[in-house]
């Protein structure tokens, strides 16, 4: 995690905890940045135009 | 699906070039094309002899049928093929055939004449180790060959291909009649008498001159059949394999005539080139010669579907596999076997036609790619990701605050009128202008023009979404219908090709049509010599009267006119299907193509392909640019997706208060936040089909509920909101009553459970 990111609401700084995604009817889990009180989450940029896009693309033809 | 299926029998990706089409031995030319080019005298050779049994023989004597049949011919000379031929002889230096040591196999076979035609069919058998004799009257072989060639020729050609097989030859042998042979135990007797000898009673003229005499299998061929040399040694090979099939499977077959190729050269390949002559004394080629002489050869196959179908070209996919794709796609998703290879380019094809109207095997796989769209939307396997932006675009389109259903103003009556002006959604967003000044031309002319301004719904047809589809054609209907049926005046080409389909009861023109008629007096443009090429959008093609209208018009601006080289005949500029969200690479590349059509500005008549064009800097302007004086120099910068929703509200409260002097009731919601951003970052918003609107709902919902990252370092805060099928967040600070964008993304893939947290829910 570039970013050092607090969770606004807890105060507490963001931890690579997992979260669940679904897409397309397909479930699956990976670590993310979380709030580890609230469990909020924050995606970071290079994620979501890196390996998300991939596994939006490979699920798209799967 | 199976109506699609079957049209795929017609695929001509297989027929073979008109060469080996008219060849007797069906030698690949273009296997061998490609090895001289890379001088491999010897495997060409290989090639030939693979096919015609004595290349040498074949190369002295063949008359070239193929080179009648090249398609040169109908521009300069064709491809020397025969010369190529010899040339490949003169230079193999590899002839001796290869030794294979083949166990001996069961059959007897008898071949009757030593002819050409016999020869070629004792040496096929002979190769594959079955018995065989040769019974030959003469004291020779060869037959009628010796009036033909110096016996060396031949001589030596048999001598070289038989080197290594074994046969019996029975000289100064008469066979007065086939029952001895069989008597002495021959399973296949092939009678190869030559011009005017002995049939044995075979009916020689049959399509099928074959017969069982007992359990032995009697077969006719060659010159005795009437056949040419080159075709009586065709016979003796091509029998040899029904022979083979009898010894194997005991069943009688003469070997059936080929269907013709169906197949269709690529014309725009060929360009008038003269045949090499040969300077060697010899009369062959030089290798460099050679290869000069082959690259002639535009290896005919047919491609149409590659050269002209984008979807087809960028994907290199074959129609043929894309159908068995796109079959697996259109399965439902609980099927055994879910994958969706068609899925991307299902979702990108431009659904332009061209490749329905060019494929000369008539498959139409435009209409199939179209079901398919369907069906998988049917089946809740579209990504809704891919169309979410256009369908949200239409909603707004024909929302109250953008579109407008209203009679001309001067209408007293029922509200009935004879026209309405159908504009379409996009054009006025581009420019309300392109709206507001071709509407009061015609209310010049003719005051009973009533206003339909919303979306023709195609949209939800290039979803494939049928059941919204058919409740926006209903609604599309009833607007018709309480205008009184007015024949509609069409500005965007794809609004009236897609009306013509779905709403076939309703009369359209084009805009242009009726501007040419009317008598539209153009002010003429200061334009220097410049020549400017009309781009003719797909949803026009075959639209004769639509393309000479604004040939006409642009005439009378005059804007000098140099058509594309293949006038209306190519694919859509790119924007069609809607697929650039699925494919965005695939909108590039189309984009590219269309526009080096031409070197010359493009005069457009589609805003979609306005917008296409500039947004990639192909100069390109509207023909109403040019006629109403609106952006003639094509430098107005394009409008932002939320611009766009601006200018179409701006559109209609214009409209209402200068045609019909009335007041619009319906105010756009009040910006609930002030949003700054860099030039660089509104580039990005735009880019990426975030709406400014879509950014204020991510910032509510973080301001409301307190649900965002705080970045300690800069103090910028990050939120995230899902809209639809899609998930925005923005990175934002604020300053006084400004909200600063820093940096906006998107993802299709859904954040899950986020509420739900080390066994708690949380309130989001």
């Amino acid at each position: 995690m570039e970013e050092k990111l607090i969770c606004d609401k807890c105060n507490v700084p963001m931890e690579e905890i997992d979260a669940q995604f679904k897409y397309l009817s397909r479930v699956f889990r990976y670590k993310v940045p979380r709030c580890p009180e609230c469990g909020q989450v924050s995606i970071p940029e290079e994620l979501v135009n890196g390996k998300m896009a991939d596994v939006e693309a490979l699920i798209e033809e799967k | 699906m199976q109506r699609y299926y079957d049209q795929f029998e017609n695929c001509r990706e297989h027929d073979i070039p008109y060469c080996a089409d008219a060849c007797p031995f069906k030698i690949d030319f273009l296997d061998i094309q490609e090895k001289l080019m890379k001088k491999r005298y010897n495997v060409a050779y290989k090639t030939i002899r693979n096919a015609a049994v004595f290349p040498d023989i074949v190369a002295a004597l063949c008359p070239a049928y193929c080179q009648k049949a090249c398609i040169r011919c109908t521009i300069d000379e064709p491809v020397q093929i025969n010369m190529l031929e010899k040339t490949v002889m003169a230079k193999a230096t590899r002839k001796k055939p290869n030794e294979y040591n083949l166990p001996a196999k069961k059959g007897k076979i008898a071949v009757i004449g030593a002819g050409i035609s016999g020869m070629g069919f004792a040496f096929r058998l002979a190769s594959k180790k079955y018995e065989v004799t040769v019974f030959e009257k003469s004291e020779q072989i060869g037959g009628h060959l010796w009036d033909l060639l110096p016996s060396e020729v031949f001589l030596n050609d048999f001598e070289l291909q038989f080197q290594f097989e074994e046969y019996t030859l029975k000289l100064n042998t008469e066979i007065h009649d086939l029952q001895t042979l069989t008597e002495e135990g021959f399973d296949v007797i092939y009678v190869a008498t030559g011009n005017g000898g002995t049939s044995f009673g075979i009916d020689v003229d049959s399509e099928s001159p074959c017969q069982m005499i007992g359990d032995t299998a009697v077969f006719a061929g060659g010159s005795l059949c009437g056949k040419d040399t080159m075709h009586a040694l065709a016979d003796g090979i091509s029998i040899s394999v029904s022979a083979e099939t009898f010894l194997k499977v005991h069943r009688l077959e003469y070997p059936a005539a080929e269907p013709a190729s169906g197949v269709v050269a690529n014309r725009d390949l060929l360009t008038g080139t003269p045949a090499i002559q040969p300077t060697d004394d010899d009369g062959t080629y030089t290798d460099e010669e050679a290869v000069a002489e082959a690259s002639r050869c535009i290896r005919c196959q047919c491609d149409a579907c590659q050269t002209q179908c984008d979807l087809v070209d960028f994907f290199e996919k074959w129609p043929i596999s894309m159908r068995d794709e796109i079959l697996l796609t259109c399965k439902p998703s609980k099927a055994h076997c879910h994958k969706n290879p068609a899925m991307r380019y299902l979702n990108t094809c431009t659904q332009c036609e061209l490749l329905s109207e060019i494929c000369p095997g008539g498959i139409d796989l435009c209409d199939m790619v179209k079901s398919a769209r369907y069906k998988i939307h049917t089946l809740g396997k579209t990504p809704g990701a891919f169309r979410q932006y256009y369908l949200r675009d239409m909603e707004f389109a024909n929302g109250s605050l953008a579109a407008i259903k209203k009679a001309a103003p001067k209408n007293t009556g029922d509200g009935h009128c004879k026209y309405a002006f159908f504009p379409g959604c996009n054009l006025g967003a581009l420019d309300p202008d392109y709206v507001i000044r071709p509407y009061q031309w015609l209310l010049s002319k003719e005051p009973d023009v009533g206003m339909l301004l919303r979306c023709c719904s195609i949209p939800v047809d290039w979803d494939g979404n049928e059941a919204l589809h058919e409740e926006e054609i209903a609604k599309l209907r009833q607007d018709w219908e309480e205008l009184g049926k007015p024949i509609l005046i069409m500005a965007c080409m794809s609004c009236q090709k897609h009306l013509r389909e779905y709403l076939p009861e309703a009369e359209t023109i084009s805009l242009y049509e009726v501007m040419a008629n009317w008598g539209f007096e153009a002010e003429q443009q200061d334009i220097g010599e410049q020549l400017w090429s009309v781009f003719d959008p797909c949803s026009a093609r075959n639209q004769e009267k639509t393309q000479s209208a604004v040939r006409s018009l642009a005439a009378r601006a005059g804007i000098p006119l140099e058509e594309l080289p293949k006038g209306d005949q190519h694919g859509c500029c790119g924007f069609g299907g809607m697929g650039d969200i699925a494919t965005p690479e695939f909108t590039d590349y189309v984009a590219k193509k269309r526009s080096e059509l031409s070197e010359n500005p493009y005069v457009v008549y589609c805003s979609n392909c306005r917008d296409i064009f500039t947004d990639r800097g192909k100069p390109a302007v509207h023909i109403l640019d040019l006629l109403f004086d609106i952006d003639k120099d094509g430098s107005r910068r394009q409008p932002t997706v939320t611009e766009r929703r601006t200018n179409r509200i701006q559109l209609k409260e214009t409209l209402l208060q200068d045609i019909w002097k009335e007041d619009m009731n319906e105010k756009p919601e009040e910006t609930r936040y002030h949003l700054v951003m860099t030039p660089e970052i509104a580039e990005k918003v735009n880019k990426g089909k975030v709406l400014e609107q879509d950014i204020c709902e991510v910032i509510e919902h973080s301001e409301t509920t307190g649900r965002r990252t705080r970045n300690p370092e800069n103090g910028h805060y990050k939120a995230y909101k899902q809209i639809g099928y899609i998930t925005y967040w923005v990175e934002y600070g604020i300053d006084g009553d400004s909200y600063e964008i820093f940096n906006v993304y998107t993802h299709r893939m859904q954040i899950e459970l986020e509420a739900v947290f080390n066994g708690r829910k949380v309130d989001l």
